[in-house]
């Protein structure tokens, strides 16, 4: 127990990275990490340990995540009429670019965002990832290439202009 | 040429390491005849990268307390009690004493909790002041609707004023098709409460509910740990709520409009009030 306790430790970086994707708000993103703490500590005994700790962990951050999802929705409409102080405060100074690709992301329906969050972020293979968010390996597939088309799209919307504008 | 097609997933696939030595062949080989699916892969390197830079700064903070403290059993983590301790530092005093005591523990955690079921139960009251205000002035049925108002809008400030200590203003949210009829000081169980009413073309009726704290100090740290914004709907009332910026007034805009509408109104009532 104590050794897992350590490794679950480990993992606290990566679930609140993930979380904090997943909800963008800070704040609400522990809230997410520690439910999936708590409830990680009291089905220890289910986890197999043939599976990795780190997709055993994922999967139930995002099993949180979806329950809370319905609340989470009303938060996040709730940001676009109010952005709190501190949100705008913790947003460092990003380059547009990133922006741009953060504004791009949030555009992504969920599913497929999670998708491209998991592999191209997190580095989980396809079968760690299908198991995470609890779809077939094809579903996945089919999500993650959306979601990277998608993305391209939208952000390619704005480099384009920009080399145009160079070319002149 | 069919053989030739490579469909988006295998390039998915290929990118993410996910294809055995034949198949990645066959990727790389239709890569080196197609600059425009070489293209595609490239941006899609780009963006890996870009999103690691976006999400990988979270990797580097540290973990908060709250985190740790779920992780690791509050004996075994010295800061952890510290911290908690902090905490509930304003109950704390009258058990400092006896603080040394271990025994006291137990005690001290239950009126933790003690305090926090106050808090929720203050928050409710103010959700329930400022529904209840609604229905009994601004609902069709109720026989006090739009009673008891001062209906001018620039002279409403000054008369809440000259019977509460707080300043308030009335905001103008013609903009969203809504004019003021008036507003009102209402009872409240600590500080000063009142509400505005405005109503648009379509007899539609939405209220600003405001109440200060005062000096329940219940209230008060509601208040302050549930300072964020938030979103409730029950039957058909929607309200947004939100603390001032000193926190010193606590904010609803309520009505039974959607959700859309009633975000745009708060919105305004939001940036009046800043």
């Amino acid at each position: 127990m104590h050794s897992l306790r350590t490794r679950i430790t480990a993992e606290i970086p990566h679930l609140r990275r993930y979380a904090r994707a997943l909800a963008g708000c800070p704040e609400e993103a522990d809230d997410l990490v520690q439910g999936c703490l708590e409830r990680a500590l009291k089905n220890a005994r289910k986890w197999d340990p043939d599976k990795g700790l780190r997709s055993w962990l994922f999967r139930i951050l995002h099993n949180n995540h979806v329950s809370r999802r319905r609340s989470v929705d009303r938060e996040l409409h709730f940001r676009r009429h109010f952005r709190e102080p501190d949100a705008v405060a913790a947003g460092q100074e990003v380059s547009t670019e990133l922006d741009g690709v953060r504004a791009a992301m949030a555009e992504l329906p969920e599913e497929h965002r999670n998708a491209l969050l998991l592999v191209a972020v997190e580095g989980f293979t396809y079968e760690e990832a299908s198991e995470v968010l609890s779809v077939p390996v094809g579903t996945l597939r089919s999500r993650l290439s959306r979601a990277r088309e998608a993305l391209r799209t939208k952000t390619n919307g704005a480099s384009a202009k920009r080399v145009e504008r160079g070319a002149e | 040429m069919s053989n030739d097609t490579v469909s988006s997933e295998m390039i998915n696939a290929y990118l993410d390491g996910e294809l055995d030595g034949a198949e990645q062949a066959r990727v790389e080989n239709h890569l080196a005849r197609n600059p425009e699916a070489m293209e595609t892969v490239r941006d899609y390197e780009a963006q890996a990268h870009a999103l690691r830079q976006l999400y990988d700064p979270v990797l580097d903070e540290p973990i908060p307390d709250r985190l740790l403290d779920t992780i690791t059993p509050v004996e075994a983590h010295d800061g952890a009690r510290v911290s908690w301790l902090r905490r509930s530092m304003p109950l704390a005093t009258a058990a400092s004493v006896a603080l040394a005591v271990g025994v006291v523990a137990g005690w001290m955690l239950r009126s933790d909790l003690y305090e926090q079921e106050a808090e929720r139960i203050a928050m409710q009251m103010f959700l329930q002041q400022a529904s209840s205000s609604y229905s009994l002035y601004a609902r069709e049925d109720s026989p006090w609707r739009e009673t008891r108002l001062e209906e001018d809008r620039d002279r409403f400030g000054e008369w809440f004023r000259e019977r509460n200590e707080l300043e308030i203003a009335a905001p103008e949210l013609d903009d969203d098709g809504f004019q003021f009829i008036g507003g009102q000081a209402l009872p409240a169980s600590s500080g000063s409460a009142g509400q505005m009413l405005y109503r648009n073309d379509d007899n539609q009726m939405v209220a600003i509910y405001f109440q200060s704290r005062g000096d329940d100090g219940v209230l008060s740290r509601a208040l302050e740990r549930n300072g964020r914004t938030a979103f409730q709907k029950q039957d058909d009332l929607s309200m947004y709520h939100w603390n001032s910026e000193s926190g010193s007034t606590r904010y609803a805009v309520l009505g039974s409009v959607d959700q859309d509408m009633l975000g745009s109104l708060a919105e305004r009532a939001f940036d009046h009030f800043r």
